[in-house]
């Protein structure tokens, strides 16, 4: 059972902090950005080709395939996203090109760096540690403390910084945002690179615990968006969400087995659109 | 010839397809990703039912028509309560979860070895054996199917249909029941879907998870759009060209390797292509993604 509550908190982890990142690119641009799956599997891609391949000192390699991933975020929103804007396009068309973009990402990788399962680890495997009877990796154990990390900064930056209320103005009334003047442009871009550094970095701690595929984005944004779908735009509502959905992931897997850990996230899903009486007005709120 | 009979075989099953999802894209306005998901139980209801029991074609069909058209209902239900955005969550979900039960239920679907050995159809005498009979049966399946999706566009139920997908709150007040026609046209789609799976199974004689996933609701999706939703001719040329677009490449000699990535890779482009600078697709008048379409 312990392993279960150590497993919970692991996966939580992962789901909290894309949660986070999609409902503030959310507020942002107002639709979910499928494209972020490309840019968490483009870390661990540039990690390798930095690190592995360059041999960049760790630090640096990390430091360049955030910056990198980053601006290819970045530049997906400038030279397509951007242009939405001017057409009077619905989310809804922004969703389904994001869904492209994800596909051109995805196979990009693929025509580079091949299909096949790949390792960024060179480093030497450690013994996990011992936690009340369950066993935690160490890279297990950074993943937890940077969701912690994560949040404590994205709490920081909405409550305590100009950007933050601007980008709590934008969320809340993207019309009256811009005509009292508060910088929507430079928000969007600081929203744009900012979840570009944070997820691709979770990507790579990702690939450094299961390795690295270059279709391992999409099952792990979709349990972002179950995440925010149920916890709203709330901040703590979003990390109640992301345990919840963990440890119904989990204990499902440990009863009736883990292959159908994404039929129960999707079921969790499903039945929560189908009590709510108008569900999508609180992400949108 | 053989090559050329498959790949005619290929572009009729997509018509089908993208014929089926137009119905729902083009008149409801509602996007969904569970496309691949009704074609996936066509396929499995069809194949199953053929091995197991030795059931007739009719009987299969009429199967596959009953279980695609509740399946289509229940899933439209939510429609009603969630913005568009919301909706096409819970048609990704409902194809995750179809996916998942065919890759995990391996007593039933054989899981990811899928099943092999279906027999060719029987239509009451005439078994269909080689591609030729195969390529006139699909003909005539198009040629139903256009000419019922014909009779729904000229209908006043079209008309209703599309004053819900421009304006619901008028639908209503003009004392139209907007959830029996949504359920109406997502029952029709899906069941269309259906009959394109079993038309598949039968005639590849194999089938496995890996051809029902959501990137082959995508690639419907993308059929409908560039060809333009909504608009009658429209699915059809859009599976021309996407069908036989990647073949191009073939013979261009691309390695084999990365002959599927460019595909993709060219699925995506047109995807963003159209939907940011001709929404209305290459033949199509409505404007399926602006916020005011008309």
């Amino acid at each position: 059972m312990s392993q279960i509550f150590v497993n919970t908190l692991i996966s939580a982890s992962f789901f909290i902090v894309i949660g986070l990142a999609l409902s503030l690119i959310y507020r942002a641009v107002k639709f979910f950005d499928m494209s972020l799956a490309g840019i968490f599997v483009a870390g661990p891609y540039c990690m390798l080709f930095f690190y592995n391949s360059l041999c960049i000192p760790l630090f640096f390699a990390l430091i360049f395939s955030c910056l990198l991933s980053s601006i290819i975020y970045y530049v997906i929103y400038f030279a397509i996203y951007k242009r939405f804007e001017h057409n009077a396009h619905s989310p809804l068309s922004l969703l389904l090109a994001s869904f492209g973009i994800y596909i051109i990402l995805q196979n990009v990788i693929s025509i580079i760096f091949g299909d096949r399962i790949m390792t960024i680890r060179n480093i030497h495997i450690q013994e996990g540690i011992l936690l009340g009877g369950a066993m935690l990796t160490p890279i297990q154990l950074i993943a937890i403390l940077y969701s912690i990390i994560f949040v404590f900064i994205v709490l920081i930056i909405m409550h305590k910084t100009k950007y933050g209320l601007c980008l709590r103005t934008i969320g809340e009334n993207f019309p009256l945002a811009q005509s009292l003047g508060v910088s929507v442009k430079k928000t969007i871009v600081i929203t744009y690179l900012t979840v570009g550094i944070f997820v691709s970095l979770l990507g790579i701690i990702y690939a450094y615990d299961v390795d690295i595929v270059p279709t391992m984005g999409m099952n792990i944004i979709m349990m972002g968006i179950i995440v925010m779908i149920i916890g709203g735009n709330g901040i703590m509502k979003i990390i109640i969400a992301g345990i919840i959905l963990s440890l119904a992931i989990n204990l499902g897997a440990w009863y009736i087995g883990s292959e159908w850990k994404e039929v129960i996230a999707f079921a969790i899903l499903l039945f929560y659109l189908l009590m709510q009486p108008r569900a999508s007005h609180k992400a949108v709120n | 010839m053989d090559y050329i009979t498959h790949i005619l075989i290929i572009i009729g099953i997509y018509v089908i397809l993208a014929k089926s999802l137009n119905l729902i894209m083009g008149f409801s306005g509602l996007i969904s990703v569970a496309h691949s998901a009704f074609y996936g139980i066509g396929a499995y209801v069809s194949a199953l039912m053929t091995l197991k029991y030795e059931s007739s074609f009719f009987v299969t069909l009429l199967c596959v028509i009953v279980i695609n058209s509740l399946l289509g209902i229940i899933l439209i239900i939510p429609s009603f309560k969630v913005e568009k955005q919301y909706f096409l969550f819970i048609t990704f979900a409902f194809q995750v979860i179809v996916f998942n039960t065919l890759n995990n239920w391996i007593e039933l679907t054989g899981g990811a070895m899928g099943i092999s050995g279906i027999p060719p159809l029987v239509l009451i005498n005439w078994k269909i054996l080689s591609r030729y009979e195969y390529l006139l049966l699909i003909g005539v399946f198009v040629f139903i199917i256009c000419l019922v999706c014909g009779l729904i566009v000229k209908s006043p139920f079209n008309r209703v249909l599309k004053a819900i997908r421009e304006d619901e709150v008028l639908a209503l007040t003009l004392g139209k029941n907007i959830i029996i026609y949504k359920m109406t046209i997502f029952a029709i789609g899906s069941s269309i879907a259906g009959i394109a799976g079993i038309l598949y199974a039968h005639y590849i004689s194999f089938i496995d998870p890996g051809s029902f996933t959501v990137m082959e609701s995508i690639f419907i999706i993308s059929i409908v759009i560039i060809g333009g939703a909504g608009s009658y001719w429209g699915p059809v040329l859009g599976a021309i060209l996407l069908v036989l677009f990647p073949e191009i490449l073939r013979f261009i000699g691309f390695p084999s390797s990365i002959a599927a990535n460019l595909r993709q890779i060219l699925y995506g482009v047109l995807l963003v292509t159209f939907i940011m600078w001709k929404p209305q697709g290459l033949i199509g008048s409505y404007k399926f993604f602006l916020r005011n379409a008309k």
